[in-house]
């Protein structure tokens, strides 16, 4: 995707450490206004990717330029159109929750007023304002995260780069945290935000870049992903070998895929025609939502249905 | 709330160049703050050298008069030795401060701000330099006041060396914590090397007592270099020759311990 003129442009961006590669060779444009659901497995690179862009980890090749801005050559002024919430949740313990909004505040340039004010709007988006004067260590996990988060947003940067932030959230902080990271985007600034949980990525409306072993495996909007990558299927285990079923195909552990445009009817369907001799383990409705294409694009080749043709090549002539 | 269209992000415009006021105030009120909040700061910065003080003084009151000192109060070497002593330990504390900042992550948070390198550094140091200076200031007062601690040379050459012992101390514990990376480790070595820079440099024994390859050591330590400058003011030995002898010693090793620490703290991934 080229975009005209990119909150953030990644071109190239490889960095290994020692012997492991974790981020290889990646290509990436954020829209202003865009937010991105970043996904990726454990150890995919996704933090590698946030903190390369952070001017953290220093890149082994590629360039990475936000608002215009080459982050080599003025690694300040990128970081000053930046807003960044590591992974890790990272905020002093002894301070109070003020304390520790001002002073990421202060260093993200805000005076006096500003930041008077900064603090004034972010914490009741939070639900911070009547924790405002309690000790950062007095906090629950889920309260020291939303310190946390909310550090990163003061200054209203253009670029956001949110790693995992409903990480320990409870259900309500979550939807908070979602319809700020809503609000921020209509407001002009390019979320890139990462996480595990799919159906988030679905109610902010995000595009989504899948990341796997350090590589952008697809890149686009949910409908997008979901219509090239997922199916709808219904997906069968037995003890014992597998009856013939019409349209099945059988992954390497012996499970069958059947494709179904309504995997609930043709579930009834195959049940009701089940030979009695056959010991069914476990049934699966697989639905064509992102989180079926995220498994579909990430699922371990050898074991995918698609790679028929790998496991033929393995067959010696 | 505001759009991040109409809100400047802060001062992401200005003119480049000089350093930023408002990070380096915040960062730096932020963390004196935290120094004046932390309970161990007064207890071990100065309670303990204060009451080792009472302890020591007749002891080395009886020193310096075999020493030839025979109307000595013994403040002569309890105050600087212990001045410095606790000065020392300072910065071992300064290291694990520095070390607690990677731990809580918040380190790479500042790394990650819009404030310059430069700035940080000014707005973590700062503080505790302020710290140690006002620790040598309250002691040698109180040294003064409560244990008849002379000063026969110059006010001038003392403060100059209380100033560059400061610095240099603050350089001692960043070096430290940039050097050491496991916090056990640095707690030992940290409180190991205290006692031994205060043994080495006088500030527990007095240097004319102590065994011979000990005293040939000394000069390495920047206890001894404040020991010597505080001790030629006490006396008037030397006067501000000696003070200033100390003062360029101790800013040369805190350049090579600032150096040391730079070196290290840009090897970390
Ligand atoms: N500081 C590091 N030193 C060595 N290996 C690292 C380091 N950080 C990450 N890795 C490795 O790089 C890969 C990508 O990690 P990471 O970027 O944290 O992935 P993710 O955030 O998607 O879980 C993993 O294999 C991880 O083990
Ligand atoms: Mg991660």
């Amino acid at each position: 995707m080229m975009l005209a003129d990119p909150v953030l442009r990644i071109r190239g961006l490889r960095k290994a450490y020692g012997g492991v590669v974790a981020v290889d060779g990646l290509d990436l444009d954020l829209a202003r206004g865009e937010v991105l659901g970043l996904l990726g497995h454990n150890g995919a690179g996704k933090t590698t990717l946030i903190s390369s862009v952070a001017g953290l980890r220093r890149p082994d090749a590629g360039t990475i330029t936000i608002d215009g801005v080459d982050l080599r050559r003025d690694p300040v002024a990128v970081r000053r159109r930046l807003g960044l919430a590591p992974q890790e949740t990272a905020i002093y313990p002894d301070a109070t929750v003020h304390d520790n909004l001002r002073v990421f505040g202060a260093l993200a340039g805000l005076r006096r007023r500003a930041l008077r004010r900064a603090i004034e709007q972010t914490a009741p988006a939070f639900g911070l304002d009547a924790l405002m004067h309690r000790r950062a260590s007095a906090l629950s996990g889920g309260q020291r995260r939303r310190v946390h988060t909310a550090a990163a947003v003061l200054h209203r940067p253009p670029l956001l780069l949110l790693d995992e932030p409903t990480v320990g959230a409870d259900v309500a902080t979550r939807d908070a945290l979602l319809e700020l990271v809503g609000d921020l985007a209509r407001d002009g600034a390019g979320v890139c935000y990462s996480t595990h949980y799919l159906p988030e990525v679905e109610q902010l409306g995000a595009t989504v870049a899948v990341l796997h072993r350090g590589r952008l495996l697809a890149r686009g909007t949910t409908n997008e992903l979901v219509a090239t990558h997922a199916s709808s299927a219904v997906e069968l285990a037995f003890d014992g070998d597998p009856p013939a079923l019409p349209g099945a195909t059988a992954h390497a552990d012996g499970r069958l895929r059947v494709p179904a445009d309504d995997p609930a009817a043709t579930a009834a369907q195959l049940l009701s025609r089940l030979p009695a001799d056959a010991h069914l383990t476990s049934l699966a409705l697989v639905r064509d939502d992102l989180e079926g294409a995220y498994r579909a694009l990430t699922a371990d080749p050898t074991r995918h249905p698609a790679s028929e043709v790998d496991r033929h090549a393995e067959v010696p002539a | 709330m505001t759009p991040a269209s109409r809100i400047p992000a802060a001062d992401r415009d200005r003119p480049r160049g000089g350093p930023s006021v408002t990070r380096v105030a915040g960062l730096t009120r932020h963390n004196l703050k935290l120094w004046l909040g932390d309970v161990q700061v007064p207890i071990l910065l100065l309670g303990m050298p204060l009451a080792m003080m009472a302890f020591l003084r007749p002891v080395y009151r009886d020193t310096l008069a075999g020493s030839g000192f025979a109307d000595a109060s013994g403040a002569e070497q309890a105050v600087p030795g212990m001045a410095v002593m606790f000065a020392l330990l300072g910065a071992g504390i300064l290291a694990a401060d520095l070390h607690r900042e990677k731990m809580w992550g918040t380190w790479e948070r500042l790394r990650a701000s819009g404030a310059r390198t430069s700035e940080i550094i000014t707005g973590k140091l700062l503080p505790p330099l302020l710290l140690l200076a006002g620790q040598l200031a309250v002691l040698f007062t109180a040294g003064t006041i409560l244990f008849d601690l002379p000063l026969h040379g110059s006010l001038a050459g003392l403060v100059l060396v209380a100033a560059a012992f400061a610095i240099a101390m603050t350089a001692l514990g960043t070096a430290l914590s940039a050097t050491i990376r496991s916090i056990t480790a640095l707690g030992a070595v940290g409180n190991a090397a205290s006692v031994a820079l205060a043994g080495l440099g006088g500030a527990i024994v007095p240097l004319s007592v102590m065994p011979e390859w000990a005293a040939a050591l000394a000069p390495a330590t920047p206890s001894y270099w404040a020991m010597r400058g505080f001790q030629a003011a006490i006396f008037d030995s030397g006067g501000l020759t000696t003070a200033a002898t100390s003062t360029l010693a101790l800013l040369a090793m805190a350049t090579i311990l600032g150096a040391i620490a730079s070196w290290r703290f840009r090897r970390s991934p």
